[in-house]
């Protein structure tokens, strides 16, 4: 049993994948350095990020790069090795209907999710804060962000993802990642909510 | 009169125009409630765009519009201050991703386009608004203003609303050809010209970038299918327009020089259909109107064609070009491009074409694999069949 880990983060992940590839080593779980077993694994640890996106776009190309990001937010149980399974097969050229029907249904389901917040996730104003609550299936509060960051840059803005009590804060135009959050915010309605409801969802006008 | 009795008038009486608009309903007969409308970028994405009409106190009077200067109906234009501040407040809570504007013509054409840039310029400049902004420009707009236009929107549209001059002349007799003409040509011109200069200068901004629209009402004068189409044609390939939208014509007044009755809206749908055709699937117009000068309402104008051509199929999915794939009902671009793909490493039967999720239901009729045309009778029936009507029929009649 090849049983690897590394420190949990994408940028670890990456490290752990230019290692499987250049050793050749398809690992059969990989493990987070906050969650190891009893058993011997080898521990990867962070190397050069650039470095590394450059050898695996120039290997894989930058959408296949991006799409195994995607699959990685997924936090599906050992995603880490079922994404190296799938990398052996693209960089071998090789072919497996499954392997690859299954990835792609996974990043589907996570773009979906992305598109699907960047819609409908609605904002209330907190004190002059822009507040939005979410329960992702799928951890996709860095996409999100990325995006709420191009849309309202000049605002301040805070999205809670309750399902990991983790929250990005955007204040004067950076985002800041903050942790082991419980927002108790109480949002109430105000007279744009009242214009949006009653005027425009139809409420009021047949 | 309060903002909220004004946003009720302004994005009620909006609706009419459905330029841009993607409607999420599969449902011919609903049309969207709300005032909230999808509109497709240049990436295909849906975007929920607040559609509003800057004023409807219109001084025109065309014979089809709701908002006719010689209509009893509430009236009401926003100041600039007010639409900006109600973009930006629900773009904020991101109830909505842009916004749509038009508007009914107030004093004349240019104040009006004048109020319209107000509000366009103050969302990009003062409110560094990042949304999608479709701006319609009123017909009779001076060069300036249509110039201007399309560099703070992201795409706009006049409506050309009729496919001939007598017929404009006739329903919309204020609008004077030129008025749509005109600023239809310069924005043409600029739109190509700044493609064109981009691509030597990577600063050049790109004219209404998302493209140009239009919207033709259907039904509300005699023109057939094919005039409207062929009209289409020219809009699509000299003036480089993005995408024409059909309006099935309502019969919101009474006049004497309209219908009395709604045009049919599955009369909408196969305009769209052929429309679609001709863009993307290589049909010309002539092949669509062989026979008649208005589409079959009964069968989508793909098949109507595959079934006047039946010398023409079956079609061997195996040795079928890509064009030829296109021209089976049933088949799509999508579904045409897996075949191809598929097809490179091993010859297709009907179950490989059925597990590639290709639909068979209408191609069965029209395809063959290696030779073979699809034999439904090879497919297991039912085991047991009930047929409730005999059981029905069998049943005694107690006797009274
Ligand atoms: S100019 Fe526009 S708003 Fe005015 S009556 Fe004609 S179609 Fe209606």
């Amino acid at each position: 049993m090849k049983l690897l880990a590394y420190d949990g983060s994408f940028s670890g992940f990456i490290s752990l994948i230019y290692f499987c590839i250049t050793k050749g080593i398809k690992p059969d779980y990989i493990f987070k350095f906050n969650n190891l077993p009893g058993l011997p694994v080898i521990k990867i640890k962070n190397l050069n990020i650039p470095l590394i996106t450059k050898y695996l776009t120039s290997k894989l190309g930058k959408d296949e790069l991006q799409n195994i990001y995607y699959a990685y937010l997924s936090e599906i149980e050992n995603i880490e090795s079922f994404i190296i399974s799938y990398i052996f097969y693209r960089i071998n050229n090789g072919y497996n209907s499954k392997i690859n029907m299954m990835f792609q249904k996974i990043v589907k389901n996570v773009l979906y999710e992305i598109s699907d917040l960047s819609t409908n996730l609605i904002f209330s104003k907190v004190n002059n804060i822009f507040f939005a609550k979410i329960k992702p299936y799928n951890n996709v509060i860095f996409p999100l962000s990325n995006y709420f960051s191009r849309k309202l840059p000049r605002e301040t803005w805070i999205i809670y993802d309750v399902m990991r009590s983790s929250a990005i804060l955007h204040l004067n135009r950076k985002n800041l990642m903050l942790n082991n959050v419980n927002f108790k915010i109480e949002t109430k309605s105000d007279s744009v909510t009242h214009l949006w409801e009653n005027i425009i969802r139809g409420k009021k006008i047949s | 009169m309060d903002i909220e009795r004004k946003l009720e008038i302004l994005s009620s009486y909006a609706k009419y125009d459905i330029s841009c608009v993607y409607s999420k309903s599969k449902n011919l007969k609903i049309r969207p409630k709300h005032f909230i409308y999808y509109s497709q970028s240049n990436t295909g994405k849906t975007i929920p765009l607040l559609k509003v009409l800057f004023s409807n106190a219109c001084i025109y009077d065309c014979a089809y519009c709701i908002n006719r200067k010689t209509n009893n109906v509430p009236r009401a234009t926003f100041t600039v201050d007010e639409l900006v501040n109600l973009t930006t407040n629900f773009y904020k809570r991101n109830y909505i991703k842009g916004l749509f504007l038009s508007s009914a013509i107030i004093k004349n054409p240019n104040f009006t386009m004048e109020q319209m840039l107000k509000v366009v310029k103050k969302l990009r400049i003062k409110e560094g608004f990042k949304g999608y902004i479709h701006l319609k420009i009123i017909p009779g707009t001076s060069e300036i203003l249509v110039k201007e236009a399309g560099f703070y929107a992201d795409r706009v549209s006049i409506n050309v609303e009729l496919p001939t001059k007598h017929s404009l002349l006739l329903l919309a007799p204020d609008k004077k050809p030129e008025s749509i003409q005109n600023p239809l040509i310069l924005s043409s011109k600029t739109y190509i010209e700044t493609i064109h200069e981009a691509k030597k200068y990577k600063s050049v901004k790109i004219y209404s970038p998302a493209g140009q629209t239009t919207q033709i009402i259907v039904g509300a004068t005699p023109e057939s299918d094919k005039n409207i189409l062929s009209f289409a044609n020219k809009l699509y390939n000299q003036y480089k327009l993005k995408r024409v939208y059909y309006s099935a014509y309502i019969a919101i007044n009474k006049d004497k020089r309209l219908p009395l009755k709604n045009e049919e809206i599955i009369r909408e749908k196969r305009l769209y259909q052929a429309d679609f055709l001709i863009r993307e699937y290589n049909f010309t117009l002539e092949e669509l109107f062989e026979k008649s000068k208005n589409l079959n309402l009964t069968l989508d104008p793909k098949t109507n064609w595959a079934v006047n051509h039946p010398d023409f199929f079956p079609i061997d999915i195996n040795k079928a070009s890509y064009d030829e794939l296109l021209r089976i009902p049933g088949i799509g671009i999508k579904s045409a491009n897996l075949i191809i793909k598929a097809r490179k490493s091993s010859s297709l039967s009907f179950e490989n074409l059925k597990k590639l999720g290709i639909n068979l239901k209408k191609a069965q009729y029209f395809i063959a694999c290696n030779g073979k045309k699809y034999d439904k009778n090879r497919e297991l029936t039912p085991l047991f069949l009930f047929d409730f009507t005999k059981e029905v029929n069998t049943v005694e009649t107690p006797s009274l």
